[in-house]
């Protein structure tokens, strides 16, 4: 996205992506003829930034199919339901919905840098949880939400970045709603196409990891690729925070930077997807949204092509069960996320036309997803050097954003930020440039 | 009077690597998340007795049902009540793969009983306790 806007602006722009395509986190795939979203896959409201570059780009969108009736599958047993509120026993849904709104609450108290208080960053989401009394459903739901959104189990992502993040998004309930929320649409072509179209515009080299940035005050940066040296004016680093240690920079970054890529893991998310013939489930009034409270799979969503020629289930793995899940071989991986479909909409899932998987966490140029779980004392102590830059050194990508940071909107966003940062510090440059040539 | 349920999944870790799994007592507890340990006494065999420890004092256990590959079964005495673990290998739905069940089985008076106050507790871990041999077992054997 920042390549996209210095461009526009006139600017000699090169992208170095180190994968074999485009995309970072969003990918897409096809698998018996559907394309399938193995990252980032969808859009909502509020997400203003990237609604407008899909519109820009020419990429079409559609709504998640939420017709029909949920299910549910809690200690054991399997209920339907209508609506957004699982079939779950009236004091957890009562506790819930308390935690919930001392959540938000809490969240919206956030000062407007979005920043709380620092004890809010010495504790874990896990242990604010047991402090006000969760109990083992709210908390069994809410570790859902955390394995979904950070790819970590709550204990492992501090209180206070989940406070901020969840603001950043317009709360809970926008973050995690299908309708009106941040699963509303997807992309009929598969949210790639963005980065594939952007890329067919400028001047990219795939599977071109930078090792090393030289960068000296007051000198151009040296970029150092297995296809040899580039030099730049400016470079915008836009890889996740824990992913900047895979770079040697020289001299090396102030400490402040060191410290945040070793404390800013990624999380472990894994997507899986069966393909049918057809979506099966809608003729049993199934909306192939689910909910359990035990793994691999533990959240579903339909994710059908727009006309159901075929139908697709794409099932989330996270947290501690993507650590164990991804470990297991290929058929092993399969026969499980089959069975816990089956569980979910009958045996008939156990005969999809396709599979695949995607494990996030052995990417090696992206080191997990969807985004990446700060610990308790990371954002206060850290923080700061999220999106500094460091002389002509820049930073984006999804992390660095504070709005709808860790969705393709919060990425699009760091973007946008990051070449008007570039643009800036390279209009100074020329005018001093340009003043000392005068004297 | 009987109380009793169980859990299957299919996997393509072998038999005998599931068989290792059920038969190694110490390695339980990796399994089973109330387990905090548990030993064999004397090589597996109908009648082979071990202890092992939930929450509380540990428990003699006592192997009623041994065939190789196939099944086995051990019992835990309670008061007028015998709690039984019943495990079972069978043919998957394809050659690569088996189907492994493991259940619990609450006979005696006050089955329904501990069943309430026991079972139900057990029965909520089970398909985690299967799933989590399964995946040893095929790890074992990568």
């Amino acid at each position: 996205m920042a390549a996209r806007q210095l461009a526009a602006l006139g600017l000699d722009v090169v992208v170095l992506e180190a994968h074999e395509s485009v995309g970072g986190r969003t990918r897409s795939a096809q698998v018996a003829g559907v394309t399938v979203d193995l990252g980032g896959t969808f859009v909502g409201p509020t997400q203003d930034r990237v609604i407008a570059l899909a519109a820009a780009l020419g990429c079409r969108t559609h709504p998640t199919w939420v017709q029909g009736k949920s299910v549910v599958r809690w200690h054991g047993s399997r209920r339907r339901y209508s609506g957004t509120i699982p079939r779950v026993p009236v004091t957890t849904l009562l506790n819930t919905e308390r935690v919930r709104l001392l959540f938000d609450r809490a969240a919206n108290r956030l000062g407007a840098d979005g920043m709380g208080r620092s004890e809010q960053d010495e504790i874990s989401l896990g242990t604010w949880l047991t402090r006000v009394r969760a109990g083992q459903g709210a908390t069994a739901l809410l570790a859902a939400v955390a394995r979904t959104t950070w790819g970590c189990e709550p204990d492992e992502v501090s209180l206070l970045h989940a406070l901020r993040y969840v603001k950043g998004c317009g709360g809970i309930n926008r973050m995690l709603d299908t309708e009106g929320g941040a699963q509303q649409d997807h992309f009929a072509a598969g949210a790639q196409e963005m980065s594939l179209r952007m890329a067919a515009e400028l001047n990219v080299y795939t599977a071109c990891p930078v090792r090393s940035v030289r960068h000296t005050a007051g000198e151009d940066v040296v970029l150092e690729t297995p296809h040899g040296d580039l030099v730049a004016r400016a470079v915008v680093v836009a890889v996740p925070p824990a992913m900047r240690n895979r770079i040697v920079f020289d001299p090396p970054l102030p400490s402040g930077y060191q410290a945040l890529s070793q404390r800013w893991p990624q999380g472990a998310l894994t997507k899986a997807y069966a393909v049918y013939e057809k979506p099966f489930w809608r003729d049993d009034n199934l909306s192939g949204q689910t909910l359990s409270d035990d793994g691999p799979v533990f959240i579903t969503l339909d994710a059908s092509p727009e006309d159901a020629s075929r139908g697709a289930l794409l099932g989330f793995i996270g947290g501690d069960y993507a650590r164990r899940f991804d470990a297991l071989p290929q058929a092993e991986r399969r026969l499980q996320v089959l069975q816990c479909f089956a569980e979910l909409f009958g045996p008939a899932a156990l005969q999809p036309l396709g599979y695949i998987d995607q494990r996030w966490a052995s990417e090696p140029w992206i080191g997990g997803g969807p985004t990446a779980h700060p610990g308790p004392g990371a954002l206060t102590g850290y923080g700061r050097w999220m999106a500094e830059p460091v002389g002509r050194i820049h930073w984006a990508g999804t992390e660095t954003a504070d709005v709808w940071s860790g969705f393709m909107d919060g990425a699009v966003r760091s973007g946008e930020r990051a070449a008007t940062e570039v643009a800036a510090h390279l209009a100074v440059r020329t005018t001093d440039d340009e003043m000392a040539a005068n004297a | 009077m009987t109380w009793s349920t169980e859990s299957t999944c299919e996997t393509t870790a072998t038999a005998q690597a599931v068989w290792d799994r059920w038969t190694t007592a110490s390695s339980w507890s990796e399994d089973d998340a109330s387990c905090q340990w548990a030993t064999l006494e004397e090589p597996l065999k109908v009648g082979s007795k071990g202890k092992v420890r939930t929450t509380g004092p540990a428990q003699n256990f006592t192997f009623t049902e041994v065939v190789p590959l196939k099944k086995m079964t051990f019992t835990i005495s309670l008061p007028l009540a015998v709690l039984a673990f019943p495990h079972t290998l069978g043919a998957g739905s394809s050659p690569s793969t088996v189907r492994v069940t493991h259940g619990i089985v609450i006979t005696g008076p006050l089955a329904p009983v501990f069943g309430f106050l026991v079972g139900r507790k057990l029965a909520r871990e089970l398909p985690r306790v299967v799933r989590l041999v399964t995946e040893h077992a095929v790890l074992a054997e990568a």
